[in-house]
Parts: structure tokens; C-alpha cells; sequence
């Protein structure tokens, strides 16, 4: 195990150079440069030129991409074009707010979803099935962003409960948490019911019912052990709604998150904003995939198996 | 002599009779299925929208009108009027071809390029395979919303640049997707019997491997749709997509906002009719899943 967890970290590396390779050239080949943001109302062809010069952008794109990356290496983020303030300390704080509203959607949505979607299959093609698919179903029509203004037109405005937008006290973080969830939630819910029909009729269920196991035990301990694993990975791949879908809900709360960071750094083509929030929400999101594979792979020994193999035979 | 007649005659009829019943019965499973057919009435109406929602349009969708703001919904405009004295009926009317063409549009271009993109190394393995799919592992540890809001924003709004990002995010899925549906069929024997009959690859991947690999790459140009949809609203709701005149929903939605305490119709008529062309798609895509998975055949 232990060779196979340093494995898989060293193959963490070449993707997220990847990723900062693949996001500084399509930062470099946007149209406009930061130029014309910096000086604004003042800009002039010379003033640009000089200051693309100062800035190191007249140099050839490997030269520059090299320098970003060598800059990285020692944290530093550049400054943001608009503010000047240092990107690497806006993350600092803006992360871990970030982080909240996405590990508790996480939390929640593998406990709704799994609970969802197992009360589905228990009960299948009764009402509690047709009404856990439907509310599923709607989950994953629903724009995630209009799920959040019904949630502040209910709870902020008409009942009052709940703060709309901003942070302060737990209670600014309800409304993003569960406007994050929902989605993650109807795909899990779908996911664990189809996975547990997949084993409800198989000879170890019909075993447990036969020694007369209760019929909660044949669920949670029989059944869902044996259905996880493709549940485990719908968790995983939710990482990255919540991480990618954060960035619309912080939009819409005014969380000051990476997210609405991200949004604002877009909308005034402050690059090294751009850059930094992508690389960091990316490196963030491959590290807990990674996590999640160790897990399945822990749960399951097939899985590193089954990689092991793919090595030997130089890969697939 | 009667008996190799009809032997003769029933000889050449048999190939297109098998065919059509291949056809047949997906059809026919995904009629059987309620929710697929609920899900492609409501989509065919919406497209009904969508070709002649400018002429069925009881005003003009443009035309300002400040004295006849903030109308909220009556006889005269079933869904009310706007900041501007719009109608939003109007406005939601024409709205609907540039959401659907939004969603299809990204969906030409992320399957377009997933299929070309993974044919190739799906069907030749090796190294291109190798290349083709470490870059994939790359672009998609960039979370899918986030890839296409960096697109949007580095390629800036307009409703094509809008496509562009949701189409250019969506190709490392569809190349995924190509690839193992072409891998599938790679040892087949009909593939094998066409290099046997001297095919050029390009021909066995045209003609033969591709028709054979094709049903998961049409169920997920389905159900993109909508989520394409769903992603392009964001996009717009976030700044970076479809701007202010043009009527596209989510741009009536990111409109109404502003507004949302006194005049809240004018975000959930639009919002609602996202969720229902979405709830259309992704209905009939379950369907034609289902229909299309032989594993489920009962």
C-alpha cells in the first residue's frame, strides 16, 4: 500500500504542472493583455510598451511561462492587476471560506443522496422510490444559481429566516451550503439507487434474509458495503461540482470565496487573479481525487490491483 | 421449385428486415417508456418555441415602453413587463431559440471534437493513445464549471464566445467517452473481417467502428443539452456570457435579479423555463439510455 500511495503522489505532480501549463497559455493567447487594464484612462502605445516590458511581457512566451512557474515554486502569485494587493494573501483568506460551504455541501450531500437514493431501492417502484426520483430528477434540472434565488426569495425575503448574501455567523453559510448540495445530491441519489438494485437480488442478500438478519442490518451492513463503490467515486467526481459550482453560488451569496474572486478577476481581465484561483481550485480538487482513490482503492483491493496491473503491462 | 423461390426471394430481404429490427426495437422500448415520451412532447413544444417563438411573440421583444414598467402578469402580458416596459412573454419567446441554440451549439462542439479526438487513439492504441489521454487527465483536473468560466473569460461575452467556452470545456469528455465506446468494439470481428478485406483505417473507423460505437456518444449529446444550457445561464447570471439585449434565459433571469423583491415573475418565468427544457432532455435521454443499453433489456 504504501508504495502505491507514493506512486499515485508522484503522479500528482506532472498533472498539475499540466495544469499550470495549460492555464498560463490560455491566459497568454486571451486577447488584450494587462496593459490596458493597469493604466486605464492614461493608456498610450509607449506607456503600454514600457510597461509590458517592466512587467516581463515583452519576453517570449517559454521565457514567461518559466518565470510563472518559477514564481510558483515559492508561492508567490503575482499581484493583482487591479488592486495591487498579492494574490497569494487574498487566497489565504479567501480559502478556507471557500473550503467551509464546500465540505459541508459534501457532507451533506453524501448523507442526503446516499439516504435518498437507498430508500429508493428498498423501495422500488412504490411511492417512495417515484418521489425520491423526482425530487433526483429535478435536482439535476434545476440551474444551481436559480436554485439559489428561489432559496433567498423563500428564506431571506418572504420568511425572513436567513441572511441573503455576505458573511458573518453560521447562518450565512445555510443558504450556499444547500443551494451547493443539491445538485451532488440528485446525482448520488440516482448513482446509490442504482448501484443497490444492482445487488438486491444477489445471493448474499438472499442469505441474510434466509439466516433472518434484520432487514435494516441487511441494508446498511449486507448491501451498501457491496454498493459503494461506484457511490464513492459519484462522491469523488462531486468534488469537483462543488469546487466548479462554488464559484457560481459565491457569485450569487457575495461570498467573498475564491470563487466570487475568480468571477471578479474575470470580469476585469485581471489575469494573475484568473491564473491563481484556477490553479489552486484545480491542485485542491486533484489532491482530493487522489484521496478519494486511496480510499476506494483501501476499500477495495481489486482497484489496486487492477492499476498495479495496467503498470506492468506499461499502462492503458 | 416454389420452396428455393421463395428461399431466393427471402435470401436478399433478410439484411435490411434484421436492420430495421434493430431500430425497431429501441424505438419501441422508448416508447413503452412513459417518461421519455412526457420528456420528448415537452421538447418538441419547446422546439415548436424556439422555430416560431418571434411570430407567435404578441409584441415586439425589443421595443421600450418606461410608462408600462413593472406590469405584473395579466391579461394583456401573460408574464408581465419589465424595467423597461418589455413583455416578457415576448421576450421569453424569442429567448427560447438562443437557449436551445446555446445548448446545442456546445454540444456540436464538444461531441464534434470528442469524436474526433477519440476515435483516433480509441481505435490505434499505443502512444497517440497515451498522448491524447495524459492531456485529457490534465484539462479535467480543472473542475468542468471552472475550465468554462476561465474559457469565458479569457475569450470574453458574446453568445458565440458563450458556445466556444461550453463547447471547448465539453471535448475532453467527449473524447474520454469515444475513445473506451471505440475500444469496445477494437477486437470485433467485423472489424477484423474489414482489414481483412483491405480497408483503409480511415474507412473501418468511419464505416464500421464508429456506427457500432456511436449510442453512448447520442445519449450524451442528449442529456448535455440541458446541461449545457443550465452552464451557459451560469455563465451569463456571472457576467461572462450572453449579454444584456439579447433575450436568452438565463440572461432574463441575471435581468430579473436586480428586481427580485418586487417584481420576482420577472426571474422564476425564465428560471422555470430552464428547468423545464432541461427536465424535457434529460427524461428523454434516461429513455434513450435505457433503450439503448442492452444490458437492461428485460
Amino acid at each position: 500500500m504504501g508504495r502505491y500511495v507514493l506512486r499515485r503522489l508522484l503522479l500528482l505532480i506532472p498533472v498539475i504542472l499540466g495544469v499550470i501549463v495549460v492555464v498560463f497559455t490560455l491566459l497568454y493567447l486571451a486577447p488584450g493583455d494587462a496593459t490596458s487594464v493597469l493604466l486605464g484612462n492614461s493608456y498610450t502605445e509607449a506607456a503600454a510598451a514600457e510597461l509590458r516590458a517592466q512587467l516581463g511581457l515583452d519576453k517570449p512566451y517559454i521565457v514567461q511561462l518559466f518565470n510563472y512557474g518559477s514564481s510558483l515554486l515559492r508561492l508567490d502569485f503575482g499581484n493583482s492587476m487591479v488592486s495591487g494587493v498579492p494574490v497569494a494573501s487574498e487566497l489565504a483568506t479567501r480559502l478556507p471560506r471557500t473550503m467551509i460551504i464546500g465540505m459541508f455541501s459534501i457532507a451533506i450531500t453524501a448523507i442526503l443522496g446516499i439516504l435518498l437514493g437507498v430508500t429508493a431501492a428498498v423501495h422500488q417502484n412504490k411511492w417512495q422510490d417515484s418521489l425520491s426520483m423526482v425530487v433526483a430528477l429535478l435536482g439535476t434540472s434545476l440551474p444551481a444559481f436559480f436554485f439559489a434565488i428561489l432559496l433567498v426569495l423563500a428564506f431571506s425575503f418572504k420568511l425572513k429566516w436567513l441572511p441573503a448574501y455576505g458573511l458573518g455567523g453560521p447562518e450565512h453559510y445555510v443558504l450556499p451550503v444547500a443551494a451547493l448540495a443539491l445538485g451532488g445530491i440528485a446525482m448520488l441519489a440516482r448513482q446509490t439507487r442504482s448501484s443497490m438494485l444492482e445487488v438486491i437480488n444477489s445471493d448474499f442478500v438472499k442469505m441474510a434474509k434466509a439466516k433472518g438478519v434484520r432487514r435494516k442490518d441487511i441494508i446498511y451492513r449486507h448491501m451498501l458495503p457491496n454498493a459503494l463503490i461506484p457511490v464513492l467515486t459519484t462522491i469523488g467526481m462531486q468534488f469537483a461540482g462543488v469546487l466548479g459550482g462554488g464559484v457560481i453560488i459565491e457569485t450569487v451569496f457575495s461570498v467573498p470565496g475564491i470563487g466570487y474572486y475568480l468571477v471578479t478577476g474575470c470580469n476585469n481581465r485581471d489575469y494573475n487573479v484568473v491564473m491563481a484561483c484556477t490553479i489552486i481550485i484545480s491542485a485542491i480538487f486533484s489532491a482530493i481525487m487522489l484521496l478519494v482513490d486511496l480510499l476506494m482503492a483501501a476499500v477495495d483491493p481489486r482497484i489496486k490491483a487492477q492499476f498495479a496491473g495496467a503498470r506492468h503491462k506499461g499502462g492503458k | 421449385m416454389d420452396a428455393s423461390a421463395t428461399a431466393a426471394a427471402g435470401a436478399p430481404a433478410m439484411k435490411p428486415v434484421k436492420k430495421q429490427n434493430q431500430l425497431a426495437s429501441v424505438m419501441k422500448r422508448l416508447s413503452l417508456n412513459k417518461s421519455a415520451m412526457a420528456g420528448m412532447v415537452i421538447f418538441f413544444i419547446v422546439l415548436f418555441f424556439a422555430l416560431f417563438g418571434e411570430l407567435l411573440a404578441p409584441y415586439s421583444y425589443v421595443e421600450i415602453n418606461p410608462a408600462n414598467a413593472f406590469v405584473p402578469p395579466s391579461a394583456e402580458h401573460w408574464f408581465g413587463t419589465d424595467n423597461m416596459g418589455r413583455d416578457v412573454l415576448s421576450r421569453v419567446l424569442v429567448g427560447c431559440k438562443w437557449s436551445l441554440f446555446i445548448g446545442v451549439g456546445a454540444q456540436i462542439i464538444a461531441c464534434g471534437g470528442g469524436i474526433v479526438l477519440g476515435c483516433i487513439p480509441g481505435f490505434f492504441g499505443g502512444k497517440v493513445d497515451q498522448v491524447v489521454m495524459r492531456v485529457c487527465d490534465v484539462i479535467q483536473a480543472i473542475p468542468s464549471v471552472l475550465l468554462n468560466i476561465t474559457l469565458a473569460g479569457v475569450m470574453g461575452p458574446g453568445i458565440f464566445n458563450t458556445i466556444l467556452a461550453m463547447g471547448l470545456g465539453g471535448i475532453t469528455g467527449g473524447t474520454r467517452l469515444m475513445r473506451s465506446s471505440i475500444m469496445s468494439v477494437r477486437k470485433k470481428e467485423y472489424l477484423e473481417a474489414a482489414s481483412a478485406i483491405n480497408c483503409s483505417n480511415p474507412r473501418i473507423i468511419v464505416k464500421h467502428a464508429l456506427p457500432n460505437a456511436f449510442a453512448p456518444m447520442i445519449v450524451s449529446f442528449t442529456m448535455s443539452i440541458g446541461s449545457g444550457i443550465i452552464g451557459a445561464s451560469a455563465l451569463t447570471y456571472l457576467g461572462l456570457g450572453v449579454q444584456a439585449p439579447n433575450p436568452e434565459w438565463g440572461a432574463l433571469v441575471t435581468a430579473g435579479r436586480d428586481y427580485i423583491k418586487s417584481a420576482p415573475y420577472l426571474t422564476l418565468i425564465p428560471g422555470f423555463c430552464i428547468l423545464i427544457v432541461v427536465l424535457s432532455l434529460n427524461l428523454f435521454g434516461d429513455g434513450l439510455r435505457d433503450a439503448l443499453d442492452p444490458k437492461l433489456k428485460k
